[in-house]
């Protein structure tokens, strides 16, 4: 179960998942979950331990940054995308774009605009 | 449950590596919470369970990755004392597979030392020391009538029992219970069941309760309305077929029909009271409860000394307070010399197992303490062994409890896995011993692995544990780290301690146990009185009415004797009230003196009553005078003989003097002689057991006094087993109405009589086998680690001129002079231990010189046999070679 470095492509599905849910927004874990599940019908439904996990991850690799906890509003933290962790996700988007665009030539995906033209 | 779960996801957390758990630890904690209350708000708390199971197995998935990717050990911060006990175990079982046999016979000495213990003291409480299954138990007493000074105390007659009941204050209340033997009608003809007749308030006197039906009620015993019957639970369950239904079935006894009103749970309840003052325990014998009719009769019998009676000691109380009441009432009543005394109802059941069960009891304890010297001497050489390595340790900076831990760590798993292993196998001897006991064996609680007895086990293996590094604890911290690593010399005094204590314990348990062998052998040796092989023992009873019962009776044993007898292979037949090794009557008799004396001295004699050809078949020698003859029937004089034991106790010329019985009483209805001339003496049987000599006793004859159930004996000289076979046959074919009993061999009988002290003498035999054993082992390997910690020095002899001879007999030498302190320690110990076998001893005395030499003697040979290989190896040592090495 040797983990493969967090910045290496690709990326798991709850790596990937949380970047792109911080891609607008600063979101504390609770939210993350919350946020990733709605946005994907729940089909991608993270526990605590492997969202942490993966965060736990991404901070030493200086995808994402932790904001100081509001003391008014929120005691969690919030977290929020870094450069290299929004290079690292177009990275990801546009390898994944390639995948479907090959996997849509050999007519195995539904009829899409990109495909029609 | 869930809040359970939440906890331990919490406390996991702490398993991810400390900077991250730094980090998300708090956040993470709070998330958890947050999830698991929206799962049980959408869907219960089970979709919360589900929710927090998942959590848990991605907590751990997502710690192990995050470790491997840092390969950092696993290691939390939390738990640094659980991390110290874990890295001890792995290091301690790195130890025990370095040494695979040593570790395997280590944990399966102990398991069979832990099991040892264990099973018998499994056994002992059963017997001794779990309480019994009735409210208020230890108020419950066995009363019987007794001599002046209350030794030898015997049955009861009901009309004693019916004074007590009247006379003393000292009981809450009180029962009679007495032998029933019935034959239970079927439609294959009749067999013999054994049940008790008891008073209506047997039960109620013993506090049990049925589990179906009713008990007996007062109303049962008014005669007329006595014919309902108890089973028990055993009874009912395989001749009954276990069905509630068989509340208000009609059984059929001796002829008779019986109502089934209750059914009594399977416990220990008195069964057959038999002389002297003893109660069966046997399910056999307690089939079944019939109510004792209460008439003027029963009340007034002061003759028939045939019952036992159950007590209940009123609160306020004391047994010896009942007992004085019991020996006022004699002096009370001037007629008669019986008092009373009392037995405590455990008491009644297990004294003559006692002392049997103490014993194996103490040399299991003895063989766990010779396995634990053993196991500790083992301990100390391999702690010589990793002296060095431990000294080092230390001088790095090792903490000494650390260390010390260690140490524990190596007993404690070593004994953890030998306890466990241990308390299966006595699970399973528990199972398996009561099956390959007799009947007869006192379970007054059914044996079994319970809560104290595992207590008990895991008791010893913490002892063992503490024993086992207690040594090398006391040495590790007793010592100055240093360095150079040395600061841990070379110390064995307490090695050669040990192993001289396992010789010493070797030898207190191979006294004791040679001397119950030879208990054993000589009992066996001894001369019963009769035939015992090939001789064939049943129970049969003619059945016919009372009214018809002395024509039939005389009919009835001439024509088995008959038939039998044509069978091939018999050679003798001969019927009898008591078979050689059962003694059930006790009469009091009346010796007439010689012409011109003072007549009429009453005394107590076993009554048997045998048939003309028994002491033919049975080889008893008739010593004096003349047997019976077949022709002197009830009409003739009446004639009696008596025994050896008899004529030494009331005088060599007894032969043509009277002597009156009032054993009419039991007569049947026959018309039999109210006197007899005693016309011969008889050699002595042992019929109180081969350990017991005779007791005076006469015999009547078969013709003079009929018996309506007798027993059988067959003496063949053909395969018994064929016999016993056409024997059953034979008798249905003479008499079809006859019930036939069990047909056993008296050889049979008389192993099951000696099986306790066979057990006792085999089992503590193994187990002095086991002590020596180790002890051998034990001088082997003193010896071995002590040539190897002396190459050097035996070099330097060997340099300086010693002969190779000269260095083997000093290493002999050496083992002998620890096993001699061990043998003299031993013999002492012995001596000791002999006080508590002393009762079980049969012609040997419990200090026997020959044994404490031969054991002795046997010791320092195994001493010397343990020592040659070492001395060998002493031998052979090159003392080039050994000059150079550092040892």
């Amino acid at each position: 179960m040797a983990a493969p470095p967090v910045d290496q492509l690709p990326l798991s599905v709850p790596v990937f998942q949380i970047l792109l849910s911080l891609v607008n927004q600063d979101l504390h874990g609770y939210a993350l979950i919350q946020d990733i599940e709605a946005r994907t019908d729940g089909e991608v439904r993270l526990t605590a331990s492997t969202l942490y996990g993966a965060i736990a991850r991404l901070l030493e690799g200086g995808l994402l940054e932790e904001l100081d906890p509001d003391p008014d509003h929120e005691r969690r933290r919030c977290y929020r995308l870094t450069r290299g962790g929004r290079r690292l996700l177009e990275r990801e988007a546009e390898r994944l774009a390639r995948a479907t665009r090959w996997a849509a030539a050999k007519r195995l995906l539904p009829q899409t605009r990109g495909a029609r033209s | 449950m869930n809040g359970l779960l939440r906890w331990l996801v919490r406390v996991s957390s702490g398993l991810l590596p400390a900077r991250h758990r730094d980090r998300v630890g708090a956040d993470l904690a709070s998330t958890v919470d947050a999830l698991a209350d929206d799962a049980r708000e959408a869907g219960g708390s089970a979709a919360e369970r589900a929710y927090l199971m998942r959590e848990l197995v991605d907590l751990a998935r997502q710690a192990a990755m995050l470790r491997q990717a840092d390969r950092l050990p696993v290691r939390s911060a939390t738990a640094p004392l659980w991390d110290a006990v874990r890295d001890d175990f792995r290091a301690s079982l790195r130890q025990g597979r370095r040494r695979p046999v040593a570790t395997l016979g280590v944990i399966g000495t102990l398991a069979m030392a832990v099991a040892a213990v264990t099973t018998t003291f499994g056994l002992a409480t059963a017997v001794l020391w779990r309480p019994l299954p009735f409210p208020g138990a230890d108020r419950l007493v066995f009363v019987w009538e007794s001599d002046a000074d209350q030794t030898d105390p015997f049955r009861v007659t009901s009309g004693r029992f019916a004074e007590w009941q009247r006379e003393t204050r000292a009981f809450s209340s009180m029962s009679l219970f007495g032998a029933a033997g019935f034959s239970l009608d079927g439609p294959d003809g009749g067999r013999p069941v054994r049940g008790v007749r008891v008073s209506a308030s047997f039960f109620d006197t013993l506090g049990l309760r049925p589990m179906i039906g009713r008990a007996l009620q007062a109303a049962d015993e008014v005669p007329g309305q006595h014919r309902v019957v108890v089973l028990s639970e055993w009874t009912w369950r395989n001749r009954f077929g276990g069905a509630p239904a068989v509340i208000g079935r009609t059984v059929r006894l001796s002829g008779e029909s019986y109502e089934v009103v209750g059914v009594m749970p399977e416990t220990v309840t008195p069964g057959w009271p038999t002389n002297p003052a003893r109660v069966a325990v046997d399910r056999e014998l307690r089939e079944f409860w019939v109510p004792i009719p209460r008439t003027p009769e029963l009340d007034a019998n002061s003759r028939a000394h045939v019952f036992g009676v159950l007590g209940r000691l009123r609160d306020d109380v004391s047994r010896a307070q009942a007992d004085a009441e019991l020996q006022a009432l004699r002096s009370a009543t001037s007629a008669d010399i019986h008092g009373g005394v009392s037995t405590s109802f455990r008491d009644q059941f297990v004294r003559d197992v006692r002392a049997p069960l103490l014993v194996l009891f103490a040399a299991a304890l003895a063989v766990l303490l010779v396995a634990c010297a053993n196991l500790a001497a083992l301990q100390v050489s391999l702690f010589e062994q990793r002296r060095s390595e431990l000294a080092m340790r230390l001088a790095l900076g090792a903490g000494r409890v650390r260390l010390a831990g260690l140490l524990a760590m190596d007993a404690g798993i070593l004994s953890l896995l030998g306890g466990a292993l241990g308390i299966w196998l006595s699970r399973v001897a528990l199972a398996w011993i009561p099956g390959q006991l007799p009947a007869s064996m006192p379970f007054v609680t059914p044996p079994r692995l319970d809560g104290p007895a595992v207590l008990f086990a895991c008791g010893v293996a913490a002892l063992v544990t503490l024993g086992l590094s207690i040594w090398p604890m006391a040495r590790l911290l007793g010592v100055s780290p240093s360095p150079r690593g040395t600061a841990l010399p070379s110390r064995t005094h307490a090695y050669r301690w040990l192993v001289a204590a396992q010789v010493a314990a070797g030898v207190a348990l191979a006294v004791p146990a040679s001397l119950l062998g030879q208990s054993l052998s000589s009992l066996r040796a001894h001369e019963p009185g009769f035939v015992v092989d090939g001789v064939l023992v049943a129970d049969v009873s003619p059945r016919a009415d009372e009214s018809a019962l002395l024509g039939r009776v005389a009919g009835f044993e001439r024509t088995l004797r008959e038939s039998l007898g044509a069978l091939p292979g018999v050679r003798g037949v001969a019927m009898a009230y008591d078979h050689p090794l059962e003694a059930n009557w006790t009469q009091i008799v009346t010796l007439q003196g010689e012409l011109g004396t003072r007549a009429g001295a009453e005394l107590q004699a076993q009554l048997r009553i045998v048939s003309p050809s028994y002491f033919e078949t049975l080889g008893v020698a008739i010593v004096d005078g003349r047997s019976f003859e077949e022709r002197e029937g009830t009409d003739a004089p009446g004639v009696v003989l008596v025994n050896e034991a008899f004529a030494a106790a009331h005088g060599d010329r007894l032969i043509g003097r009277r002597l009156g019985t009032s054993a009419a009483a039991y007569a049947w209805g026959a018309r039999v002689p109210a006197d007899y001339q005693i016309v011969g003496v008889v050699e002595n049987e042992r019929f109180q057991g081969l350990d017991l000599p005779s007791a005076p006793a006469v015999y009547l004859s078969t013709r003079q006094f009929p018996l309506a159930d007798a027993t059988l004996l067959v003496r063949a000289d053909a395969d018994q087993g064929g016999v016993a076979g056409q024997l059953r046959q034979a008798i249905r074919r003479a008499e079809p109405d006859a019930t036939v009993g069990q047909v056993r061999a008296l050889d049979d009988i008389l192993a099951e009589q000696l099986a306790s002290r066979r057990v006792t003498a085999d089992v503590v035999g193994g187990f002095a086998v086991a002590a020596v054993a180790l002890a051998v082992l034990g001088l082997y390997g003193l010896m071995a680690v002590t040539v190897a910690g002396r190459v050097r020095e035996v070099g330097v002899r060997l340099a300086l001129g010693a002969s190779p001879g000269q260095v083997a007999r000093v290493v002999i030498v050496e083992s002998l002079g620890y096993a001699a302190v061990g043998v003299g320690a031993g013999v002492i110990l012995a001596l000791g231990v002999g006080r508590l076998v002393e009762h079980l001893l049969v012609d040997v005395s419990a200090s026997d010189p020959g044994t404490l030499a031969a054991v002795a003697l046997v010791l320092l040979v195994a001493a010397v046999a343990a020592a040659v290989v070492p001395a060998l190896r002493a031998a052979r040592i090159d003392p080039v070679i050994a000059l150079r090495s550092d040892a």
